[in-house]
């Protein structure tokens, strides 16, 4: 197992009353696995991979839980220690490209320092690496783009480039927060099969987090459901999409235009998601639930497999 | 159904329109000769990449830019003569925005927001759209309550934002409503929601739409025709079925096969 | 920061306005120390026993008693009493040349950015032209040329003062054209004059105030100093530059008559200096973390 996250729970402190992000939540990451986490604003899924790689704002605290990396807990490493795992161990890419990369360093550079830093290598070697690695991630003309700044390239050039970044360690873990959601479909497209090759050529595991369910039928061998800081279903990927157990991972997929009759509504959920401030007892979901039993409003239901001899799909749902 | 929409005349009829920015070498084309008409009652979808010129012809239309050459006729009245907007009817034509976050002025109460347009309007025609009764009437019938019309855009979730962006587009009974990528910036399940009303909405008051969007699933739920934007024309153009099942154009083949589904796994159209 | 949270259903469980004292004690003394020296000048004829333009020459030179707190001047006024009529002339003055230049800067600021072209560079080289000269010497020149009195050194003081108005609101007023609810309007057909008044004005008003608290303490100095030169308020007003002009020709022989106005004036241009500061800070949580 390489990642193992047990009870994790994450607080914000507002001028509003502390903000409960994530509440107990457990999963784990095998090596060389794509696992997708989806989830809508709001359902912690980003809180989650800030946590694991420590970069959380002041105002957060952890209050329970462990975040076991190849056996050792992250949360109970000093400052020095998380970030020695970040970039070289775990690797991240995220929405929007800049925030990434230097704005004023050629692309060249930027990889040389960081291969330089993680490989030990003289300024030369670890130049021609970079461009190795650019060459990796299907840029056409590597020794061009490593000439050329950041803000020269398209979005999906710079996201490129990020992922080359990411993966120059290269790490174990890659970590990628909606890396495709600001590029265009067919920008999409390519992405998403260049983080799978790069996956199942070097047994790099990957989180990978997003909004969109279809990105997640397309990358991903196992999904976790989030809403409101909590795991409300996981399981593997075409069991969770084409028969979903929790009313939540169900309405989510009823709410999509991609397959609906477009003489018929979409089927929204009603209401709103719960305030995070102030928790219900029972299920997050209960208050815009239809199935709701008078038990979903008083206890809260555990992530329980769905069927007893299944041991690959979870829910947490009263109602089975 | 099909045959009675085409005998309808077009509401906004656009011809060759060209949009150049820039001048001698630096000159960049951001629309070429984009010709289509969308016809009273239908949905007319508008679909295209970054750069594909969607936006520009946006900004044409609702007239924050003038094209550089060609011509728009809104229900047979040239829109631009030069540089100069001719706004026909004030109201009868209104946009909703991609991001309700920054459509909204957040220094302003809800009710204020709404009735701004009507300010356009002669002070007769504002006095009667914008009366007390109508105003509680739309707030209600696109899902907001009372008391939320004196608070700010800021204690609202984007989805109620959005609610409040399309109330203000429908406080003058405009005819033609231009939606800009009206849900890429909501959650699914807040998207549909808003995609449901529009259609409602649509209905109730016979509405035309012209529906921009980026999202070929959401384009096809909600459109009766489309036309696709690539690198500033239109490459092809159609009814929503008939692209959708027999698409002519590679680059629309492209779009379609990119974009992830649920439900099949993995075709590989790209090689 | 990532967690959304629906803000529909707040609560306030902290006040906002104590919660930001408590992080800013400067503040909080400015606040106080300000709010000290308007009560005592307004409350002054409870307070003080005298008339400030009162002459009494046999008590002339008088150094600070038990009767004379702070002593009194070269006609046996107190100058006490004559600080605290002067707090009302100096404070009232300093905001009113303030606020006038800041309204007046703003509205010509973004009328400049709004339109832009032809009325935006005429404008701003004029601009130019106010700022080229140095801001003490212009003011000298306005008031001597206008007459030596107090409005017109208001006059002059806010006519330096309106340039950097009309940069701040300009600025501000450029990048709010571009923002979508300001284009949304213009799609709707709303005059300019309603957009500038309804939507550029309101969201380009926090620097400015930010600003305007920043340059009363300025502005009561620059008062001060005009007054200081002859070229503002003219005896017998109880005005703390004019007391501390006569006064410092005196310095040696009876400290009390400069040090206690020049005091008075530190103190209050120092308050206005750290609210301003303070309100920087709140409206503008970027600068200064």
């Amino acid at each position: 197992m390489l990642l193992d996250i047990k009870e994790l729970s994450v607080e914000f402190a507002s001028m509003q009353g502390n903000v409960k992000a994530l509440q107990n939540i457990s999963f784990s990451i095998e090596k060389g696995e794509i696992v997708g986490i989806v989830g809508e604003s709001g359902s912690g899924k980003s809180v989650t991979a800030l946590t694991i790689l420590g970069l959380l704002e002041k105002n957060a605290s952890i209050t329970s839980g462990s975040i076991l990396y190849k056996g050792r807990d992250v949360l109970v490493m000093d400052k020095r220690e998380q970030q020695a795992l970040r970039g070289k161990e775990i690797g991240m890419v995220f929405q929007e490209p800049m925030t990434a990369l230097h704005p004023t360093m050629k692309i060249g550079d930027q990889l040389a320092e960081v291969i330089k830093r993680h490989r030990k290598l003289p300024h030369k070697e670890a130049y021609q690496a970079g461009i190795k690695s650019l060459a990796e991630v299907h840029i056409h003309d590597p020794e061009l783009v490593a000439r050329k700044y950041p803000f020269e390239l398209s979005g999906g050039m710079r996201q490129r480039v990020v992922i080359a970044l990411a993966m120059a360690a290269p790490p174990d873990l890659l970590i990628a927060d909606e890396p495709t959601t600001a590029l265009d479909v067919t920008i999409q497209y390519e992405i998403l099969k260049l983080m799978e090759e790069l996956s199942a050529n070097r047994g790099t595991s990957i989180m990978f987090i997003t909004h969109d369910l279809g990105v997640v039928a397309q990358m991903c061998k196992r999904v976790i459901v989030m809403y409101a800081g909590e795991i409300v279903e996981q399981g593997e990927t075409h069991q969770v999409l084409q028969h979903p157990v929790h009313p939540y991972t169900r309405a989510l997929i009823g709410a999509l235009p991609d397959l609906a009759d477009p003489d018929e509504p979409l089927l929204a959920i009603p209401g709103e998601s719960p305030d995070l401030r102030r928790r219900p007892a029972g299920c997050v979901f209960a208050s815009r639930c239809a199935q709701a039993l008078p038990l979903c409003q008083e206890e809260r239901p555990g992530l329980e497999p769905v069927q007893q001899q299944n041991e690959s799909h979870y829910a947490a749902c009263w109602v089975r | 159904m099909l045959g009675e929409v085409i005998r309808v005349k077009p509401i906004i009829e656009l011809i060759e329109v060209q949009k150049e920015y820039g001048s001698g070498t630096g000159r960049i084309q951001a629309v070429s000769q984009a010709s289509f008409s969308i016809r009273q009652g239908e949905t007319f979808g508008l679909i295209g990449e970054s750069g594909s010129g969607k936006s520009t012809l946006a900004k044409i239309v609702t007239g924050l830019e003038h094209p550089t050459a060609g011509s728009i006729l809104y229900d047979g009245k040239p829109l631009w003569t030069g540089k100069q907007f001719n706004r026909i009817q004030p109201g009868d034509m209104q946009i909703v925005f991609q991001d309700p976050q920054s459509s909204l002025d957040p220094r302003m109460r809800v009710k204020d927001i709404i009735l701004e347009p009507l300010h356009a309007l002669p002070s007769q025609a504002r006095k009667e759209k914008g009366s007390e009764e109508r105003l509680h009437a739309l707030i209600a019938r696109v899902g907001l309550k009372p008391d939320h019309l004196s608070r700010f855009p800021h204690e609202f979730s984007g989805g109620q934002r959005q609610r409040i962006a399309i109330a203000r587009a429908l406080i003058t009974d405009p005819a033609f409503v231009i939606l800009d990528e009206p849900t890429s910036a909501l959650d699914v399940s807040v998207q549909a929601h808003v995609l449901n009303l529009l259609k409602e909405l649509k209905r109730e008051r016979k509405l035309t739409y012209l529906f921009i969007s980026h999202n070929m699933s959401v384009i096809r739920y909600m459109c009766d025709r489309m036309a696709v934007m690539y690198k500033g024309k239109i490459v092809e153009m159609g009814t929503v079925s008939d692209i959708f099942d027999n698409p002519a154009q590679a680059y629309t083949k492209t779009l379609l096969s990119s974009l992830p589904s649920l439900h099949q796994k993995k075709v590989e159209p790209h090689v | 920061m990532s967690a959304e949270v629906h803000t529909s259903t707040v609560t306030r469980t902290v006040n906002p306005f104590w919660y930001t004292c408590r992080k800013n004690p400067l503040m909080l003394a400015g606040i106080v120390v300000l709010v000290i020296i308007l009560l005592l000048s307004l409350f002054a004829p409870l307070i003080s026993s005298y008339e400030p333009t009162k002459i009494n020459i046999k008590d002339r030179f008088a150094p600070p008693s038990a009767e004379h707190w702070f002593g009194t001047d070269e006609v046996g006024r107190d100058i006490f009493t004559r600080i605290l009529y002067g707090a009302r002339l100096s404070l009232g003055v300093g905001v009113a040349v303030v606020l006038g230049a800041g309204l007046i800067g703003t509205v010509i600021g973004s009328i400049s950015g709004y339109f832009g072209g032809r009325i935006d560079q005429i404008i701003m080289r004029l601009m130019d032209m106010i700022l080229a000269f140095p801001s003490l010497v212009l003011a000298m020149a306005v008031a001597a040329t206008l007459g030596p009195n107090l409005q017109n050194a208001m006059l002059a003081i806010a006519i330096i003062k309106i340039p950097v108005y009309v940069r701040l609101a300009r600025a501000e007023t450029l990048s709010l054209r571009e923002k979508l609810y300001v284009k949304a309007a213009v799609t709707f057909g709303i005059k300019p004059w309603r957009i500038i008044t309804r939507h550029i004005i309101p969201n380009a008003i926090s620097p400015v105030i930010i600003q305007v608290t920043l340059d009363i303490g300025d502005a009561i100095l620059l008062v001060a100093t005009l007054g200081f030169l002859g070229l503002g308020a003219q005896p017998p007003t109880p005005e703390w530059g004019a007391m501390i002009s006569v006064g410092w020709k005196h310095l040696l022989d009876y400290w009390w008559y400069p040090t206690f106005p020049g005091f008075a004036l530190f103190l209050a241009s120092c308050a206005f200096n750290l609210i301003g500061d303070g309100v920087r800070d709140i409206l503008d949580p970027k600068a200064n973390r």
